[in-house]
């Protein structure tokens, strides 16, 4: 099940590790992506904290927390490839995490949701 | 998807609406709803205008005439550069000044003949551009009017190696007799070889139905339409300063390096002092920069020589198509290209190098 945020975030939690990741929606709205801000392995961030940044063209957007939790792994192929946002950010998640509490997905949107005022 | 309706405010211009049928994603500036890019991005229109052809709708852009027996002395009396300089039919760079050497707008002149002038100026900065020189008007009574005929006419850039063989085809016309910074009629357009881009091209003029016609023609031929987003960074790789960034109210032409558009041996022009003190003794100006760190510049970033904060950047980008991150900054005058600083991005420090400021 993938949970959305109104900050465009997603997250899809998968047994006791959750992956985080940019809606298509947010990545087509900010056009071409050229530089991703990811944190290290290791890191913590309770839920609605910023945890790094794309860079498009134009702008730089924040990234935030659909939920808190300890970094486990990060895209590591968006360091080199950035772009591989715009093919489908779905696909190709920011960062995974664990210790996570599952009662945090509670007030996020399901895609349907998330989508209808898009 | 994105809201198509014109948000409360903001004006169109003619191509609005086939803009918004080719795909534009719109954005508010300068008082006017304009694409930002169309479907493929930004990045794809930047190469086209570096390796083919694009067209910009540039109908946002103010005209105002000035004529009358003393406009050529009128003009020369608010702008930095000297009018007197060009011959009919030719166009000149200039920068509107406040007393304090701060700018009011930069534009291109237009010059139709003896005392009648075209300024093309900045969207947002067209009515505070009126005021201004019809204050000016009323205070010295220059034997001059100042009219704004923006409203009149469409106009767009067609800019990249090929924009010529292009323009020669929708026109059915040779455009070669028309050099660098000069204009003529051509079939009910005035056409300028000009631009914003740093390639060669032509800005054309005309009313708005003809302006229409002659995008949906330059379309068919494969120029590719481009939004305000590669407008600015075509603008930055070359090296062209863009108001409110590397030139401001705040920011003189002569801290931004502009001084080829400046006449200081003309007797009087508004800012003139200002200028001159600024050129003797100097302690702010424009540099480029490379980032040696992974990243982006943007505009306010803070930059810095271990903890003093020395400056601040202006205009910051990734060159399209490249990992080349660049940017321009105001920044004290005591460095000297080759130097490094750091750039403070989201609490972090990044590495700078100055350089020069054309990134081609």
């Amino acid at each position: 099940m993938i949970y959305y945020t109104k900050t465009d975030e997603w997250v899809k939690v998968e047994g006791n590790k959750a992956t985080i990741g940019l809606s298509n929606y947010a990545v087509s709205e900010l056009g071409d992506i050229v530089f991703v801000e990811l944190p290290q392995v290791g890191d913590e961030f309770s839920k609605g904290e910023s945890f790094g940044a794309v860079e498009s063209v134009k702008a730089a957007s924040d990234i935030y927390m659909p939920i808190g939790g300890k970094v486990t792994k990060v895209n590591e192929e968006l360091e080199d490839s950035p772009e591989a946002l715009n093919e489908d950010s779905v696909v190709n998640y920011l960062i995974e995490i664990e210790d996570f509490d599952v009662e945090e997905l509670e007030g996020l949107l399901q895609e349907d949701e998330y989508l209808k005022d898009k | 998807m994105a809201n198509k309706e014109v948000p409360f405010g903001l004006k169109i211009t003619p191509l609005y609406e086939y803009l918004q049928n080719q795909g534009g994603s719109f954005t508010g500036f300068g008082g006017y709803y304009m694409p930002v890019n169309f479907k493929e991005g930004i990045i794809s229109e930047h190469q086209a205008v570096r390796n083919d052809s694009g067209l910009f709708d540039i109908s946002h852009m103010g005209e105002v005439r000035i004529n009358g027996n003393e406009a050529a002395k009128f003009l020369n009396y608010v702008s930095s550069n000297n009018i007197n300089k060009i011959s009919d039919n030719q166009l000149q760079y200039h920068i509107i000044l406040q007393e304090d050497g701060g700018v009011v707008d930069d534009l291109i002149v237009y010059k139709f003949k003896e005392n009648d002038f075209w300024l093309i100026c900045n969207a947002s900065n067209k009515d505070i551009l009126v005021e201004h020189l019809g204050k000016i008007l009323d205070e010295k009574k220059f034997d001059a009017r100042v009219i704004d005929e923006s409203d009149a006419y469409a106009a767009i850039a067609i800019q990249g190696p090929k924009s010529q063989e292009k323009l020669e085809q929708a026109l059915s016309e040779k455009l070669d007799d028309i050099k660098y910074m000069r204009f003529k009629d051509v079939n009910q357009f005035y056409v300028s070889r000009s631009g914003y881009t740093g390639e060669d091209g032509f800005e054309v003029y005309g009313s708005p139905a003809n302006i229409l016609e002659i995008t949906m023609k330059l379309v068919d031929l494969d120029v590719k339409l481009c939004g305000l987003g590669s407008r600015d960074t075509l603008r930055f790789e070359a090296g062209l300063p863009l108001f409110g960034h590397e030139m401001s109210n705040y920011i003189s032409p002569v801290q931004a390096g502009m001084n080829f558009a400046i006449d200081f041996n003309k007797e009087e022009f508004i800012g003139k002092e200002a200028l001159v003190a600024q050129r003797e003794n100097l302690e702010e100006k424009i540099y480029g920069m490379e980032l040696l760190d992974r990243g982006v510049l943007r505009q306010g970033y803070p930059i810095y020589d271990g903890e003093e904060n020395v400056g601040y950047i202006t205009s910051g980008f990734m060159i399209p198509g490249t990992r080349n991150s660049y940017a321009t900054g105001l920044i004290k005058t005591n460095y000297k290209n080759g130097d490094e600083l750091e750039v403070e991005v989201r609490n972090r420090r990044l590495k700078v190098r100055l350089r020069n400021k054309r990134f081609l």
